[in-house]
């Protein structure tokens, strides 16, 4: 019985293999990389070792094999949002004879706006598996992001997450929010977020959130190696409700080393007016052809 | 039988991660059903940025009229771990470029390949970024 699933299986990536192998074909055939371990680097051991305990510390690559959602429905609210984010194409934007299947994009990030959480946690939208530092620091736990250089502090003192913001005598809403995180155990992390400026998005599909969304982060480290996180959304008044928006591996970084993988407003912008537009994907008007 | 399944798994996982992907927007605005060869294209500046780098390059056609060509590729991050740096391509260099065209019809699009004077080939990133590179995707997964 096991053979027969063994075999199963094998049939399956050989199918998988051979359908990626003539796409690549179709589209580029790309180079093999030479192996990217920094000379010095001690080789990873291989099975890994188990999951310290309470310990996330170092740099984390990632994320890979994500999956989003399911999203749930969204509210009239949230919808109308939703749609302002990703709008179809503005009737006479585009040369007559480009195809409408093109939406502009309204991305925030187009021109460096700040990605936000859960935003940054998809990091791909520049650097494609950018990573994540985790690094306790007394009592709060730091979380530095490769991409944009920013980072996170969530805390770990006891203290609540403000029960409002933008009111009167509550605090400001913020790109990052109030994050605040204990141990699960002996492996999970779980951060608990509120009071996110609502100028973000979740995901780069443009699903919108309120300020009063919470976020609910698990971090579990499966072993010495392997890093696994989910991220659960509640916000009542766009969705209609709490759902999971992605659950996703991140991976032990090699080298421990980021590159300086910033989004530079003047090369957004550059690129934004001379590649985006002509394309037809950008708002704004494309130059005559 | 263990040991046969943990490389199952991990050929798997890298055929996940291997998939064509585009950073933050899609390949819709883009004809990929045959790329543009730029024979004998000069450089005119590579802008090594973010969101994704620009080859810039002027194209003389059949006519002798000179199009002016701007191309994106893969991130800089994902680019390097194939070989790429800001110095790979210099104004006055003289290549073929493969360029899958925006679908608007101006001379813009995605960057496929170069092919230098000596024949070298450097390729984009569009086919899967690091392929794992960065990471040990195949351990214990």
């Amino acid at each position: 019985m096991r053979n027969r699933v063994v075999e199963v299986i094998v049939a399956l990536l050989a199918v998988l293999v051979l359908s990626s192998a003539l796409m690549a074909q179709e589209r580029a055939p790309r180079a093999v990389p030479p192996g990217y371990v920094t000379a010095g680097v001690p080789k990873m051991p291989n099975p890994p070792g188990p999951a310290p305990k309470h310990d996330l510390t170092g740099a984390w690559v990632g994320p890979i094999m994500t999956v989003m959602g399911p999203y749930p429905d969204m509210t009239p609210a949230g919808k109308a949002v939703f749609n302002l984010n990703m709008p179809v194409p503005e009737a006479g934007r585009q040369a007559p004879d480009a195809p409408q299947n093109v939406a502009a994009t309204n991305d925030p990030f187009m021109i460096c706006d700040p990605l936000g959480v859960p935003r940054d946690l998809l990091n791909h939208a520049i650097s494609m598996r950018g990573g994540i530092v985790f690094q306790p620091a007394g009592n709060r736990m730091l979380m530095l992001f490769e991409q944009q250089r920013v980072w996170r502090e969530v805390w770990m003192d006891g203290r609540q997450l403000p029960a409002k913001v933008d009111a009167p005598g509550a605090p400001d809403s913020r790109f990052y929010g109030y994050s605040v995180g204990h141990w699960d155990g002996d492996n999970t992390f779980v951060i608990d977020t509120a009071g996110l400026d609502p100028r973000t998005w979740i995901d780069e599909r443009g699903h919108p959130h309120t300020k009063d969304a919470h976020l609910q982060e698990r971090w579990t480290r499966l072993d010495q190696y392997n890093l696994e996180a989910t991220v659960t959304v509640d916000d009542s008044k766009f969705y209609t409700k709490p759902f999971q928006l992605m659950k996703t591996n991140y991976y032990w970084m090699k080298d421990q080393e980021f590159e300086e993988t910033l989004c530079v407003p003047s090369e957004a912008i550059e690129y934004r007016d001379k590649l985006a537009k002509p394309s037809g994907w950008a708002p704004g008007d494309a130059p005559a052809k | 039988m263990k040991t046969k399944l943990v490389i199952l798994a991990s050929i798997a996982g890298l055929l996940a991660i291997s998939c064509p992907t585009f950073a933050h927007h899609g390949a819709a605005a883009y004809d990929m059903s045959k790329p543009v060869v730029l024979k004998d294209a000069v450089i005119t500046q590579f802008a090594w940025i973010n969101p994704h780098p620009l080859i810039k390059a002027d194209y003389k056609d059949d006519k002798g009229n000179v199009q002016h060509w701007i191309m994106e590729m893969g991130s800089t991050p994902a680019s390097q771990l194939i070989g790429w740096s800001r110095t790979s391509l210099k104004p006055g260099d003289v290549v073929t470029l493969y360029v899958w065209q925006a679908k608007t019809g101006l001379p813009v699009g995605r960057f496929n390949k170069v092919v230098f004077a000596d024949g070298k080939v450097m390729r984009d990133t569009q086919t899967g970024a690091d392929n794992g590179g960065r990471a040990d995707t195949g351990v214990g997964r």
